[in-house]
């Protein structure tokens, strides 16, 4: 905080501003900073032009969109295949409570994270175990720049309510939600297998007889929810469990789903559903 | 989930040389998003948006088959007037309406569609987002976690560099010096990220 001994050196600014080793510091003008005005003003303005830091406040800030817009996208284009995780995994995992077990990932709630095994348009699904039942749990997260924006809320925990009044062997059962926190859940039964869309990309065609078993029991998880009042609205191979070693089939993500008389989902004339 | 699978090989298979292919991948990458976005905002669904993203990149694809290479005109900014004119005039009309069907190379040229400056300025500033968010990606795994966080916490969420600083645990002169340097590598990749474009 001494500004006699410590006095402005514009040159070191530029010099500091131009060096391309990320890691050089520079102890003395930091301090410098911590007390001079007039070089902060400097160092911002040399370091982009006040249009530059207004574009990157502006441009910069996540939509509603990201999610699958911008940089999550921009990572899983032609020929730049990034082995980073998108942006949405990365969020959530940062947000995730630390653990005492070194296997986990965090913690979330009362669930050690182990591992995430989807990710979605509206967050990730990372894989928990839950500690107090000691039973596998699927998470599904809401990214937390989506839990800043209401509708996104909205929309989340009605597929809880949706999902969540809905028993039936051929449905996902939900065993609770959290919608208030900083990091809206959702916590599912965790299915060992892979979804239909998996199956289909490994094995192919399927024989009748499998259509035919996986059709009646997809068509009885939905008689379930038309029960409840509940349009699914979002079926396919992707939201279509296969349980491994078992023969059943259970259907999940009722992100799209609406009770029929609610009619302020969607606009007029727009398909819902995900390809 | 977004994913555009179809664009990959399919559309590839018009252009031709190692030159345009770059040209080309480097267009898909950036337009992709701005376009997705663009039908967002108009309420579309995300496969609706995606849908309408395949129409528009087919629709220029479509147009490559029609590109001679002519003196003085580079594939790069081609591509980019062709895009334009694609692009705005799927967005001038209803979103239900995209532009489809066979209209030839120079229909696509010549459409003029109403409202255009709108749309027009909608898409420059998207193509900025685009280049922003693509330099950031750079910028951010460049650059060490905290300092990072120091320009996202001020510049991004709008947070003084005094409470970035308690919220980092550093002191605000780090803070200060950080950002700058992110900000700095920011102007420059975005500014190289537009020469392949002017």
């Amino acid at each position: 905080m001494n500004a006699q001994r410590n006095d402005c050196d514009r040159r070191r600014i530029d010099a500091f501003l131009e060096s391309n080793h990320v890691a050089l510091e520079d102890p003395q003008l930091i301090e410098h900073l911590d007390s001079c005005q007039s070089c902060r003003d400097y160092i911002g303005s040399q370091a982009a032009e006040a249009r530059s830091w207004a574009q990157a406040t502006d441009l910069l800030k996540p939509s509603e969109f990201d999610n699958a817009g911008s940089l999550a996208c921009s990572a899983v284009t032609i020929g730049h295949q990034s082995s980073e995780q998108p942006l949405a995994v990365r969020n959530v995992l940062a947000s995730l409570a630390p653990t005492d077990d070194p296997n986990r990932l965090g913690r979330l709630g009362g669930y050690e994270v182990s591992g995430v095994v989807g990710v979605g348009g509206m967050g990730i699904v990372p894989k928990a175990v839950d500690p107090a039942l000691d039973r596998v749990v699927a998470i599904k997260v809401m990214a937390p720049h989506l839990a800043n924006n209401a509708a996104s809320r909205a929309r989340f925990s009605r597929e809880a309510k949706a999902a969540a009044a809905v028993l039936d062997p051929n449905v996902v059962p939900i065993h609770s939600v959290s919608s208030d926190g900083d990091t809206p859940y959702l916590v599912m039964a965790y299915i060992r297998g892979g979804s239909l869309q998996k199956r289909l990309q490994r094995e192919g065609t399927l024989t009748t007889v499998e259509i035919s078993r996986i059709g009646a029991q997809v068509a009885a998880g939905l008689a379930a929810a038309h029960e409840q009042v509940l349009v699914h609205r979002d079926v396919k191979p992707e939201n279509i469990l296969l349980e491994d070693n078992v023969e059943r089939v259970t259907l999940t993500d009722f992100g799209l789903a609406r009770a029929v008389d609610d009619a302020s989902v969607t606009r007029e004339g727009t398909i819902a559903g995900t390809p | 989930m977004t994913e555009f699978p179809e664009t990959r090989s399919n559309l590839l298979a018009q252009v031709r040389s190692p030159d345009e292919r770059e040209a080309w991948e480097e267009f898909v990458l950036t337009y992709q998003p701005v376009i997705y976005r663009m039908a967002r905002r108009r309420g579309m669904q995300d496969s609706d948006a995606q849908d309408l993203v395949q129409t528009v990149l087919m629709r220029v694809a479509g147009a490559i088959e029609s590109w001679e290479k002519a003196p003085g005109v580079r594939f790069r900014h081609w591509l980019r007037r062709v895009a334009k004119n694609a692009i705005l005039s799927a967005f001038s009309r209803k979103p239900n309406d995209p532009a489809l069907g066979g209209s030839g190379i120079q229909q696509l040229m010549d459409e003029q569609p109403a409202e255009a400056t709108e749309v027009e300025h909608e898409l420059a500033l998207e193509s900025q987002r685009e280049q922003f968010l693509r330099a950031a990606v750079m910028v951010q795994s460049d650059v060490n976690a905290e300092t990072w966080r120091a320009f996202e916490l001020t510049v991004i969420d709008g947070e003084s560099c005094e409470s970035a600083a308690k919220i980092l645990e550093k002191s605000v002169g780090a803070v200060y010096a950080a950002r700058s340097r992110v900000m700095r590598r920011l102007r420059n990749k975005v500014q190289e990220l537009g020469q392949g474009e002017s």
